[in-house]
């Protein structure tokens, strides 16, 4: 329903439609809202429900969630009875309106076309997977008789005969015809359905276009965010490492298992919570994300089985080659030094050096060994797990949550089920990762910023901010090549 | 944090900015928008543009956030430094004494030797600021120039940790995990200041000992006699020294020649010891009242203030210009405080939920079915069931003659429904009706059909589309047949669903349980209504 905000009249979307076609699916989606209940059965919807979008607290729009039509045919039975012809047909939706206020009669169709009366443009929604039955001619009809703008919404299509069959009958009663399938829908497709809006309503075309830049920059600023939830992620727990004192030697042995379960559970949480705020960052703060059981190899098994550090992250091929181009740069150093008389020996040395160290420590363990790393007075020893060695750890701790990071972007608020990132490669030996996917400078810029921060981790250094800003370049050019990608 | 809206960011600030920036982290998008909002309307308010002046935005953002405050940790720590400070002064100054104490014993028999006091109170301290500048050149690799550096930053950062701990549970929130305070990750914001931080308090320990030194000097010259003269073995340093006391000097030539020994003194104040106590002096010997009022003390207290002091004092000074520089650097790198500045600055988005009060309505909201075991309200011994094709409905395997009722301008398929539903529901088509379709007054007039005449005595058999939820008009439907009936009309609802090849399917079991809580909402369930069927097995009747 329109109120007034800074004197004007605040532009308004009713969505209405059918019970159980979606309507409220399609305000979630839109509000990037899991609140909204959306339910298969009638009256999950039972009162209006106003979404107001406010940029810096001034109201542009609103969108407003509807019970459905449940006796739209017999509504429409009344309405005709008493309008003579087309000039008397807006007077009888009023009289409808009027005449059953408080009977308990049509109690939907008078919830849902209040705010249509009152000056909302209609957004009507249809599921295009079903066919077109003639008793949907009732319900366009009265919203034709209110004199709203009006656009069909295509909810969930096949793109078959149905959507055709619905395109076709939905052409005679609306002012456009959109598809938005609200359980698919991303940001682009949002982006389309509020320009569809903008074109609906013009009097709230300035609004619609504010709030789109808005949106852009937010998302962008969300996406952002995000890589910087990653980077931290991969610094936490690259660096990560735990020490414990033991009576003596002979305890690491019955106790080493529960030393580095300790370590590997920390690491695990740590990803845990790290997942779980890249899905408020994208408002998805009920989201049922569950690490076991899932069944693709991506998100599905556990961080350290080795079956996912085949599938993500970098290869042990691709670290030696972005350890040889490490080892040459310093090499060349020694060439240049040498005023080109070694003939380029200590580039290659260096290349050859570099590229051997990083292919040995990639094919290392996929999991951490507990060392002794101090002898203390009286036999005890100091025992240390950690900071994981294997270069490749950072890289799958990233891969990881890139993919959660797409399947976020992608998920529309309207969905409810566990998510389930369904890798796309045939065979679970294929990778389904983000990173083996890139170009190769793309690879290298991230392989060298992860090699910084191994780097570090294994001196126990800090990593510094231009190290950690060097890995948020990297994995946000990593997102975006992938993002810009066609589907 | 006090002051308006202008005040500038304080270096302590940067601990508490981040905290502000991990608790907004932790909050995710929702929780963000109030703290948002508010620095959105503050910066609005005073006009502030807040990327020319990212500081004054930043410590806004920090005064709206509820971190600041005199027990936030960057005010905490700020206090602890206070402390520290204090400490290191009173350490220096009663070092600079007991230090300038042992040195200028002088019982009588031998001068205080002027090159022992110089060569341990200012020449051991500018060695260890040359190492501290070498240090500090170094970069990271200062801990291990300096030793007591190191060990210094180390406290400060450890005194913070436990500062943020206790914050942590002095607030009731769960004391931060192993997984919260990696031993190592990610420098800190504050860390490039840390060090510098922990620079000045060297140099206020190096000033303290500088003060004790003058303090001793002067009053032990107050108390007692106090000879000087300069001894060396080396015949080299005995020819240098003469140029050094002048170089030494040359500062404070022009403006306080008191404090410049003359050459003549520098000469005569040489001396040997020879044993039994004796010493000799290397020139004609001195009279009292050059040993007593040369410009020994005064030159020793200058070098002591321009060589050791001052240099302190300008360390200082530098240390608190860096501290700023890297303040301004923090500000400047830091993504994590652009960020935080960018949600002073990018627009904020929300979208808010208002139910809107519709017309008044008679009818109270009727309960609704959350889940299929509820029990329904007016299931009584029977029980309202989702029966599976192919097992017929409980009670209704031989309904032998009824009447079909196409619901929602279902299309009729023909011969093929009714061979179907004689073998699922062994019953026998008599009659058909369309309603629930386009036509109101064609639904009328199903009702009427059926209610009248040899009709009214006929079992009713329902065929809606599964996908369509139950809306009110078919549960008035329903209600009507069952009325106009002789009040034991058993009435089945079969479900169906439709193929795009306008064949007909069975419908899907979550369409069937969707049916299945509407219908509970009917009096008489499971008596003499039965269903939601599913009708056609796959495969079966298309």
């Amino acid at each position: 329903m329109s109120r007034d905000l800074d004197q004007k009249r605040l532009p308004a979307f009713a969505v209405v439609g059918r019970v159980n076609k979606g309507k409220s699916s399609v305000v979630s989606t839109l509000a990037e809202d899991e609140s909204v209940k959306i339910g298969r059965e009638a009256r999950t919807t039972r009162h209006v429900t106003a979404y107001r979008w406010e940029v810096d607290g001034t109201a542009y729009y609103e969108v407003m969630d509807t019970p459905g039509f449940e006796r739209a045919e017999a509504a429409l039975a009344w309405m005709r009875a008493r309008a003579k012809d087309a000039t008397e047909r807006y007077d009888a939706v009023k009289a409808f309106l009027a005449e059953h206020h408080g009977t308990g009669e049509f109690e939907m169709e008078l919830r849902l076309l209040a705010p249509v009366m009152d000056g909302g443009a209609v957004v009507f929604v249809a599921d295009a997977t079903r066919p077109w039955r003639a008793h949907h001619e009732a319900e366009l009809e009265i919203l034709k008789w209110t004199g709203r703008p009006l656009i069909g919404l295509l909810n969930r299509s096949d793109s078959g005969k149905y959507e055709r069959e619905w395109r076709a009958h939905l052409r005679d009663w609306c002012h456009m015809v959109r598809v938005f399938d609200a359980h698919q829908a991303g940001f682009e497709e949002r982006l389309g359905l509020l320009r569809a809006l903008r074109e609906l309503a013009p009097e709230a075309a300035g609004g619609i276009e504010l709030a789109i830049d808005a949106l852009k920059r937010d998302w962008q600023r969300r996406e952002e965010d995000a890589v910087a939830e990653i980077a931290g992620l991969v610094i936490s727990a690259v660096t990560y490492y735990r020490e414990e004192p033991l009576e003596d030697e002979g305890e690491l042995d019955t106790r080493k298992t529960e030393i580095e379960s300790a370590f590997h559970d920390a690491l695990r949480r740590m990803e845990s919570r790290s997942h779980r705020r890249l899905a408020r960052i994208f408002r998805h703060d009920d989201l049922k994300l569950e690490m076991e059981g899932l069944a693709a190899p991506a998100l599905g098994a556990d961080l350290f089985t080795g079956k996912v550090w085949r599938n993500l992250g970098l290869t042990p091929a691709q670290l030696a080659g972005a350890g040889a181009l490490g080892g040459a740069a310093v090499g060349v150093m020694g060439d240049l030094a040498a005023g080109g008389l070694s003939f380029g020996v200590f580039t290659i040395g260096g290349a050859i050096l570099g590229g051997a160290g990083g292919l040995a420590a990639a094919l290392g363990r996929v999991k951490s060994p507990a060392e002794i790393v101090g002898r203390l007075r009286g036999g005890s020893v100091r025992v240390r797990v950690g900071p994981h060695k294997n270069p490749q750890f950072g890289s799958v701790l990233a891969d990881r949550a890139l993919l959660l990071l797409l399947a976020l972007q992608g998920r529309p608020h309207a969905r409810r089920d566990v998510l389930r990132i369904e890798g796309s490669a045939p065979a679970p030996e294929e990778s389904t990762g983000v990173v083996r996917s890139l170009a190769s400078p793309r690879q290298r810029a991230l392989a060298e910023s992860l090699a910084r921060i191994h780097q570090g981790a294994r001196r126990r250094r800090k990593i510094t901010a231009a190290q950690r800003a060097g890995l948020e370049d990297a994995i946000i050019d990593a997102l975006r090549s992938r993002t810009d990608l066609p589907a | 944090m006090s002051g308006g809206d202008e005040r500038k960011l304080r270096p302590e600030d940067l601990v508490d900015l981040e905290m502000v920036a991990a608790s907004l982290e932790d909050a995710g998008e929702r929780g963000t928008s109030a703290l948002q909002k508010q620095a959105r309307k503050a910066a609005s308010r005073s006009r502030l543009e807040v990327d020319r002046a990212p500081e004054k935005a930043l410590a806004m953002m920090l005064r709206l956030s509820e971190i600041s405050g005199k027990s936030s940790p960057g005010r905490r720590l700020v206090r602890a430094y206070a402390r520290l400070r204090a400490a290191f002064v009173a350490v220096g100054l009663v070092l600079g004494v007991v230090t300038t104490t042992g040195v200028l014993v002088y019982d009588g028999a031998s001068p205080v030797n002027v090159l022992s006091f110089l060569s341990v109170l200012i020449g051991t301290q500018l060695l260890l600021l040359l190492l501290l500048i070498l240090g500090l050149a170094l970069g990271r690799r200062v801990d291990s120039a300096v030793p007591a550096l190191g060990w210094l930053r180390s406290f400060v950062s450890e005194m913070r940790r436990r500062l943020a701990r206790r914050l942590a549970e002095a607030s009731g929130e769960a004391p931060p995990s192993e997984v919260d305070l990696p031993p190592i990750a990610e420098e800190s914001l504050y860390a490039g200041i840390d060090r510098w931080r922990s620079v000045a308090l060297l140099q206020w320990l190096a000033i303290g000992f500088n003060v004790g030194i003058a303090t001793a000097l002067i009053g032990r010259l107050a108390v007692t006699d106090v000879v000087f003269g300069w001894s060396t073995t080396f015949g080299s340093v005995a020819s240098f020294f003469p140029s050094l006391v002048e170089a030494l000097a040359l500062p404070w030539k022009g403006w306080l020649p008191a404090a410049v020994p003359e050459p003549s003194i520098v000469e005569t104040t040489r001396f040997v010891r020879i044993g039994g106590g004796q010493i000799a002096w290397a020139g004609p010997s001195p009279s009292p009242d050059q040993l007593l009022y040369s410009g020994w003390w005064p030159f020793l207290l200058a070098s002591v203030v321009t060589y050791a002091l001052v240099p302190r004092l300008f360390m200082l000074a530098l240390s608190g210009v860096m501290v700023r520089v890297r303040l301004r650097w923090a500000i400047a790198q830091s993504r994590r405080l652009e960020r935080l500045r960018a949600r002073m600055s990018e627009p904020l988005i929300e979208v808010v939920a208002e139910p809107v009060s519709g017309p008044e309505t008679a009818l109270e909201d009727a309960p609704s079915a959350t889940s299929d075991d509820a029990p329904s309200p007016t299931a009584a011994a029977d029980t309202f069931q989702l029966v599976s094709a192919p097992a017929p409905p409980k009670d209704s395997s031989d309904l032998g003659s009824c009447s079909l009722v196409l619901w929602g301008d279902l299309p009729d398929p023909g011969e093929k429904l009714g061979s179907a539903l004689d073998a699922q529901l062994g019953a026998s088509v008599s009659d058909l009706v369309q309603a629930g379709g386009l036509s109101f007054e064609e639904t009328e007039r199903a009702i009427e059909k059926l209610n009248s005449g040899a009709a009214a005595r006929l079992p009713v058999v329902l065929v809606a589309e599964a996908y369509e939820a139950p809306a009110e008009e078919l549960e008035r439907f329903i209600q009507a047949i069952r009325k106009g009936g002789d009040g034991s009309r058993v009435v089945v609802v079969a479900l169906v669903d439709v193929l795009e090849t306008d064949g007909w399917t069975e419908a899907d079991p979550e369409d069937a349980k969707m049916w299945n809580r509407g219908l509970r909402r009917l009096p008489g369930v499971g008596a003499h209504l039965l269903g939601p069927v599913r009708l056609f097995a796959p495969g079966g009747a298309t």
